[in-house]
């Protein structure tokens, strides 16, 4: 076997690039890179008449839009996949304004589609092109929508050891940490974005276009198996994770949860959050418990 | 289908690679993933995207393996941008290699295009300016490309629906000097052949007659959709008589060699698509059997 190569871009020197060929791309990616008709367009239309051949039956500008439109269609094609929940509840025309105020914000910077909605939860928290009413449930169904991308190829992980966690003493558990899987994604809705999903994803017919508020919470994990779900879950539950999650103590994190609920009787606090965890392990939510003495 | 393909006495080129000819395939796409994991069905080899699965893990790699314990796989990517003017992206190569290792497919191709900007990723292929300039600069990059990836690397002809006013030599000069500079494979796309020919107006058989054809590794062919006065190349139906008339001319020089068919939109059952490589099949023993008369 010959050895593994290493190389990279320092083995590799690149030759500069012929000057007119980038000046081609820079005007014409710009070009084809918005939403405008390149034809009547005041400022890219003479680039395309300055780079682009018409012929016996298209101008310059036509052919050249050719692509613009194309580039338009593959964006927007690709939002719709992604967000098929948003899209519905905004409609073809909100979704589609939604579509092109975001790329004009946030243009295409990576090699694959994949990425292209990366920064739409955030996009869309501060966007004011909403319809008026609808734009809290639009960021919540932004947010649940974005997280199944990265759910659905993430890098696998590992699992917590049974065995590391069956050593840890009962006084041990008090000051523990507990260590969440990283693509454990919680939420808290306002409005039920999970079941407006599975309905607009469903075979039946489309759900109505409105959304009604009500406060749930969710939990998205991926399974051994790399099947991607959703659990709903109590709020005490949210608080207790998103503790957890927040490297605090386990006893310190159980606490924030007494201090939230009715439920003043510690004895069956204490069976409920044994029961949470014994959940919480099976689905493969903890990947470690750090004690003081594992560090 | 009336093929007005005159019958070719010259024996095929001597391919300048040495790849196998893995027969008639088909595009790994999603829609066929049930079809495919339930049935087994005879397919002489799956050709798959190779950004779909430059991915960290989940299931498009665990799906990939799958298809990998049952068949062969060849590697085709839609973003490398070798004829962009912005650095390669050596993030981006990293990954296909370790894909390649992945499939160990003896080939990978992308296209001869430039997808990027230093604003935005364009996600489409864009024809070059066939000037000399473009061509050195294209053909430095795939010599990198290849030289990295450690295995043979073909660009394909893409369709186009403009030509550029700066351009100093037809397109087939310019594909063909540009493998040649580069000293690699080509990946032939007969439907863009005849795209290009409708939306250019040029002869279809004048491109394959002037290329280096020991140089193709492997053959494309698709549906399109006629716009009336263009032709887009949308991957969304059968290959049309005029273009197995024009696969099988190429074939008559270069032998046989792998071909797939690609359904990329409006994508029908499996079987659809395999039927169309079963056409590609009859029209390579024509060929052959034409050869060893």
């Amino acid at each position: 076997m010959p050895p593994e190569r290493t190389d990279g871009p320092e083995a590799h020197a690149e030759p500069q690039p012929p000057k007119q060929l980038r000046a081609l791309q820079e005007d014409l990616g710009q070009a084809f890179a918005q939403f405008e008709s390149i034809v009547g367009h005041n400022d890219h239309g003479p680039v395309a008449d300055r780079w682009v051949s018409p012929n016996r039956s298209m101008s310059a500008r036509e052919r050249a839009d050719i692509y613009r439109e194309q580039f338009w269609l593959r964006h927007r094609d690709a939002l719709y996949e992604d967000y098929p929940a948003l899209s519905h509840y905004l409609g073809d025309s909100g979704f589609e304004q939604f579509c092109q105020d975001y790329l004009r914000a946030h243009p295409p910077r990576s090699f694959t589609l994949r990425d292209l909605g990366n920064d739409t939860a955030r996009f869309a928290a501060s966007y004011d092109g909403f319809e008026s009413g609808r734009a809290a449930a639009a960021r919540d169904l932004a947010r649940f929508e974005l997280a199944f991308v990265d759910l659905f190829d993430g890098a696998e992980l590992p699992h917590a050891d049974p065995e590391k966690m069956a050593t840890v003493s009962p006084e041990a558990w008090a000051t523990a940490r507990v260590v969440l899987h990283p693509r454990l994604v919680l939420f808290a809705f306002a409005y039920p974005v999970h079941g407006y999903r599975t309905a607009v994803r469903g075979d039946g017919p489309d759900p109505e276009r409105d959304l009604r508020p009500e406060a749930n919470w969710l939990a998205m994990y991926r399974s051994h198996d790399l099947k991607v779900h959703i659990l709903p879950i109590e709020q005490r539950q949210y608080v207790l994770l998103n503790a957890l999650r927040g490297d605090v103590s386990l006893l310190d994190a159980c606490e924030k949860v007494a201090a939230t609920g009715s439920d003043t009787d510690h004895d069956q606090l204490g069976e409920t959050l044994r029961k949470w965890f014994h959940s919480w392990a099976r689905r493969g939510w903890i990947v470690d418990v750090l004690t003081d003495a594992s560090g | 289908m009336t093929s007005t393909v005159a019958s070719s006495a010259t024996p095929p080129a001597t391919p300048r690679f040495d790849v196998p000819d893995f027969g008639c395939g088909v595009g790994l796409r999603i829609p066929h993933y049930g079809h495919i994991f339930a049935e087994s069905p005879e397919v002489d080899f799956f050709e798959i995207i190779s950004e779909n699965f430059m991915v960290a893990g989940g299931r498009p790699l665990r799906h990939l393996d799958q298809v990998l314990e049952r068949y062969p796989v060849v590697q085709h990517g839609v973003s490398l941008g070798i004829g962009a003017t912005t650095p390669l992206d050596w993030e981006y190569l990293a990954a296909l290699k370790k894909l390649v290792r992945r499939t160990k497919t003896p080939w990978v191709t992308d296209h001869l295009c430039w997808t990027r900007n230093s604003h935005t990723d364009l996600h489409d292929l864009l024809p070059l300016p066939y000037t000399e300039d473009a061509l050195m600069h294209v053909a430095a990059r795939v010599h990198i490309v290849q030289d990295y990836l450690e295995l043979p690397f073909g660009i394909e002809n893409v369709s186009s629906y403009l030509s550029y006013a700066q351009s100093e030599m037809s397109e087939w000069e310019f594909f063909a000097r540009v493998v040649e500079e580069a000293d690699c494979g080509m990946l032939l796309d007969v439907n863009n052949v005849y795209v290009s020919s409708f939306n250019h107006a040029f002869e279809p058989k004048d491109y394959l007659d002037r290329l280096p054809v020991e140089r193709v590794l492997q053959y494309h062919l698709a549906g399109h959709t006629n716009k009336g006065n263009y032709i887009l190349d949308t991957h969304s139906d059968h290959v049309i008589d005029a273009v197995w008339d024009l696969y099988e001319y190429a074939c008559g020089k270069t032998g046989p060699i792998s071909t797939l068919v690609e359904w990329d939109e409006d994508i029908p059952e499996l079987d659809v698509v395999l039927a169309e490589t079963e056409k590609a099949r009859v029209i390579r023993q024509r060929v052959q059997a034409r050869h060893a008369s």
